[in-house]
């Protein structure tokens, strides 16, 4: 169940998901890697969460519910801070936008999870 | 051939008559029939008279002639038979109308024979034609006049000219007894018939035209003969072949026929017809004509020439009338009314035709020519309906049995190619089948006609005439059934595409797709209503201006791709493409473009069908959206199952507890989306939530709360938080012994312009309560799951009393509703 990831001991990883359940899943997975771990669940919060210093990844859902992403994909990527998409349904539109971030499917191992995010640590 | 089938115009009264009555009568230039005359001089005379009469452009000359005494009868039948042979020189010798030569002349032998020849330089007979046995009246009477004067008429026929030479037997010199016969040997020679008829005449002095009648009798015109009192005293065998009787001389009176009427068919009493009135005026009467009807019935029209006849002295002694049957041109102006008749009809059938607008009109036109040109009383027309069937659809005269009995009657098989019209002259001699003919004949019709009636080659019906009587159909009666039946079919033609084309046009206008049509150069041409309603343009604004009119300007490289295809006469089908109304709103539309020819197959313009889309492209983002949703949602709640099911294993200890604790949440889970699937997403009622959730402890628990709507989202958590609590009374607190009691309460109030609202949870009654060691799946829930919605945090307490647990915030973020299209929306009250 732990995954312990050396990558990730200590970092700062920002969780984007409007789903609390999973949000608490994904959650638990990092804090195992040995992460600190922000969750915002919708786009307001995640936009004033990537302005706090400190983070170093982000797992992003593509479909958050009331709009897309993009504007935290932007808000991420200008602010250099990496990120992985994590979603039930890959919108093209999106992944045309943001082709270098990888992306993990909602049905994702947890293991793997934290190694793609491990991946795109700077 | 012209020269001799041509009809001898110039013959009658101003022509042969003039000799006649010069010759004959006693008053005139001529002299009697005992008297002998020079026939150099008849020559002359009938040679100046020739040219003055027929307007002749050549020269007749006579050439030097020996001088020949001859009786002045026989000068008159020379002269007749100079004259014809003359006048018809003068016709046909040259047909091209260049001046021709006409010469005559008579020559003496030493035996007193006279020989008279009458030549020209013309084209001379046509081929094949025989002088001896062909020919008109002209010939005819040439033959009669030589053979009555015993002489030989003979034709020479080159393509140098005619000629035509009458040789006398030397006997007529005979008849000279002054000073022509001086051969003293031939006069006491009375030999021939005709010498001795005419001395038998002579001798008869009581009748005016004494020494002529030899000459009359050899007329083919009828002439006859009164004295004064109109009483008859000779009459020709041409007289009597007219009248059909021969008439008593010196008894009957006037004229020698057996009745005699005017030409409207009123009686003419023979006291006052034209030779009675000549008598009474004692001049000659012109002008009239009259119908004489034989014996057997038959009426035969004639002219009347009666002319007085007077002495010397001036008295009238008589009066002689050539009665000119005109019968042949009575009929001919009978047929050629007839023709007239037929013209007309046929005249007022086409304009009649084009007038129609209905296949009864159409039809009532048919009938009406077809009785007035062929001459029917009763006519029908029958047309192929839908089943092949020939029916009647109009008709003149038939009963409705008879139409019963024959109706599916069809001479032709249906697809047959060139069906032929069939003509029954008499029904009764006829091949028809028994039954038929019984039926034709119960109808009382005697003969019968179908004639095929087509359009563009095909058989579409037929029309029928029917007479009373047995009927010779003749070929002009079938040339013009022909082409009566061939208008009828171009009128029919013409309806049905008429009928057509105004279906098309109403198809057109009632479709709901937009139906253009354009030129090449891209100008609209036609506009429907369909068209209105898209694209917003009434058809005045649009018929004329460019189809670009309609397009975006980001599609402005559509249209001409669009007409080069059509140029190549290829079609554009369902083009799916956007297009710009008249108050700049797009609509989606399909297009199918098809190129329009003309009849020569020449690409002309294009017919453009657009049909709207929007509501179909709406139809179908909506599908892409629920797919999508679906997609979202499916992986969503197995993502939701897998992090309850690892979440649940934190903290226990043992594998049946954790089984224990996923089954039931997944079973609240699925209590939950079954709830909301009825409810089809939308949401639910807090107090449904609470009641489903705590269904298995009623009577323990207190629920008290307004109907407040939760999104899908709210629902389900607060079904898994409210699950959480319930589980953990159930085995820690206040439903975990027999008097423990749960009251769960919310409310929502205004507060500064927002609803606020707060829940809580209130265990009593239970054992004494510890708080958790472990924060598990449970806390997780009830803290950071239920934390989303609300600015202040849940708060959970654990007094000794009971488990106190309470969230206050905004209501709004319970009821918002994430869709998945993006949109934001109220949960459905």
């Amino acid at each position: 169940m732990h995954v312990h990831n050396g990558a990730l001991a200590g970092r700062s990883i920002l969780i984007v998901e409007d789903e609390p359940l999973i949000a608490l899943e994904v959650h638990a997975a990092f804090n195992a890697a040995g992460a600190r771990v922000v969750s915002a669940a919708n786009r307001k919060e995640a936009l004033r969460m990537i302005s706090l210093p400190g983070l170093s990844a982000a797992v992003v859902d593509m479909n958050l519910g009331e709009n897309d992403c993009s504007d935290v994909c932007k808000r991420l990527s200008d602010s250099g801070i990496p990120f992985v998409f994590y979603t039930g349904d890959a919108r093209a539109d999106i992944l045309q936008k943001w082709p270098d971030a990888p992306i993990l499917t909602k049905l994702a191992d947890k293991q793997r999870m934290v190694e793609v995010v491990a991946g795109v640590l700077r | 051939m012209a020269r001799l089938n041509a009809t001898r115009g110039a013959s009658g009264p101003n022509g042969r008559d003039a000799i006649l009555l010069r010759t004959i009568n006693p008053s005139g230039s001529a002299t009697s029939g005992k008297r002998t005359v020079n026939l150099v001089e008849v020559l002359d005379q009938t040679c100046s008279e020739l040219l003055a009469i027929q307007d002749y452009c050549g020269t007749i000359t006579r050439l030097p002639s020996d001088d020949c005494a001859v009786t002045a009868v026989e000068a008159a039948l020379i002269g007749l038979i100079v004259d014809e042979a003359v006048t018809n020189s003068i016709k046909y010798a040259h047909p091209t109308g260049v001046p021709g030569r006409v010469t005559v002349e008579c020559q003496q032998d030493h035996r007193g024979g006279i020989t008279i020849e009458v030549a020209d330089d013309g084209v001379g007979l046509p081929e094949n034609f025989d002088p001896k046995s062909d020919g008109s009246v002209g010939f005819k009477m040439m033959r009669a006049l030589s053979e009555r004067l015993e002489a030989v008429l003979a034709f020479k026929s080159s393509s140098l000219g005619l000629g035509v030479s009458l040789r006398m037997p030397s006997k007529l010199a005979l008849l000279v007894p002054s000073h022509a016969a001086d051969d003293n040997g031939q006069l006491a020679t009375f030999s021939t018939a005709s010498a001795r008829r005419v001395f038998a005449q002579e001798q008869r002095a009581s009748n005016p035209v004494d020494g002529c009648l030899e000459v009359l009798q050899a007329l083919p015109a009828a002439v006859y003969t009164t004295d004064t009192e109109g009483r008859l005293t000779f009459y020709n065998e041409a007289a009597a072949t007219l009248w059909g009787c021969r008439p008593e001389l010196g008894k009957d009176e006037f004229c020698g026929s057996w009745k005699l009427y005017w030409p409207d068919g009123t009686p003419l009493p023979h006291d006052e017809c034209p030779m009675a009135l000549a008598l009474r005026q004692k001049e000659a009467v012109r002008g009239l004509e009259a119908v004489a009807q034989r014996p057997d019935g038959t009426r035969i029209p004639f002219l009347p020439y009666p002319t007085p006849l007077f002495d010397k002295s001036g008295a009238m002694v008589g009066a002689i009338n050539m009665l000119v049957d005109i019968s042949e041109r009575k009929r001919a102006e009978v047929s050629m009314a007839r023709h007239r008749d037929e013209q007309a009809a046929l005249y007022q059938l086409t304009d009649n035709l084009f007038r129609a607008s209905s296949l009864d009109g159409v039809c009532n036109a048919a009938l009406d020519a077809i009785r007035r040109a062929l001459g029917c009383e009763r006519a029908s027309i029958l047309l192929f309906d839908g089943t092949g069937v020939m029916r009647f659809v109009a008709w003149r005269g038939l009963s409705d049995e008879y139409r019963r009995a024959v109706e599916g009657h069809s001479p032709w098989a249906r697809g047959v190619k060139e069906p032929q019209p069939i003509f029954v002259q008499d029904v009764e001699a006829a091949d028809l089948p028994e039954s038929l003919r019984a039926t034709v004949s119960a109808e009382k019709i005697k003969a019968l006609a179908f004639i095929p009636l087509m359009v563009n080659g095909e058989l579409i019906g037929k029309f029928m005439t029917y007479y009373e009587a047995p009927h010779d159909f003749g070929d002009t009666e079938i040339d013009l059934a022909v082409t009566i039946a061939r208008q009828l079919g171009f009128g029919i033609a013409r309806l049905r595409a008429d009928q057509a084309s105004q279906l098309l046009a109403s198809i057109i206008a009632s479709s709901d797709d937009a139906i253009v049509s354009k030129d090449l150069n891209g100008t609209v041409t036609s506009w429907n209503r369909g068209a209105e309603r898209i694209f917003g343009y009434t058809v005045d604004e649009m018929v004329g201006r460019p189809i670009t009119t309609l397009i975006p300007p980001d599609r402005n490289d559509e249209e001409p791709a669009i007409l080069e295809r059509v140029r190549r006469g290829e079609r554009v089908d369902h083009y799916e493409t956007v297009r710009q109304r008249k108050d700049g709103s797009l609509v989606d539309v399909s297009l199918s473009v098809s190129p329009v020819k003309d009849a020569s197959g020449h690409v002309v313009g294009a017919s453009k069908i657009a049909r709207d889309i929007s509501e179909r492209k709406q139809a179908q983002t909506r599908q892409e959206l629920l797919t999508r949703e679906i997609q979202h949602r499916t992986k969503n709640l197995f993502a939701v199952v897998l992090a309850v099911v690892s979440r649940s294993f934190v903290g226990k200890y043992t594998v049946k507890d954790a089984e224990a604790a996923v089954v039931s949440r997944l079973r609240s889970l699925g209590q939950t989306h079954v709830m909301l699937l009825d409810k089809e997403w939308q949401g639910a009622d807090l107090a449904e939530v609470v009641r489903a959730e705590m269904s298995p402890y009623a009577g323990r628990v207190q629920v008290e709360g307004p109907s407040i709507m939760l999104s899908a989202r709210a629902a389900q958590n607060f079904a898994l938080a409210l699950h959480e609590l319930a589980t953990n009374a159930a085995k820690h607190g206040a439903l975990s012994n027999a008097t423990g009691r749960v009251h769960i309460s919310w409310s929502k109030r205004m507060s500064n312009g927002s609803n606020l609202f707060s829940f809580r949870w209130q265990e009593q009654g239970g054992p004494p309560v510890w708080p958790p060691t472990q924060r598990g799946f449970g806390s997780a829930v009830l803290e950071q799951v239920m934390a989303e919605y609300f600015e202040v945090p849940p708060r959970i307490d654990f007094p000794i009393a009971g488990v106190n647990y309470e969230i206050i915030g905004s209501l709004d973020a319970l009821s918002e509703q994430h869709t998945a299209d993006g949109g934001v929306a109220g949960a459905r009250a």
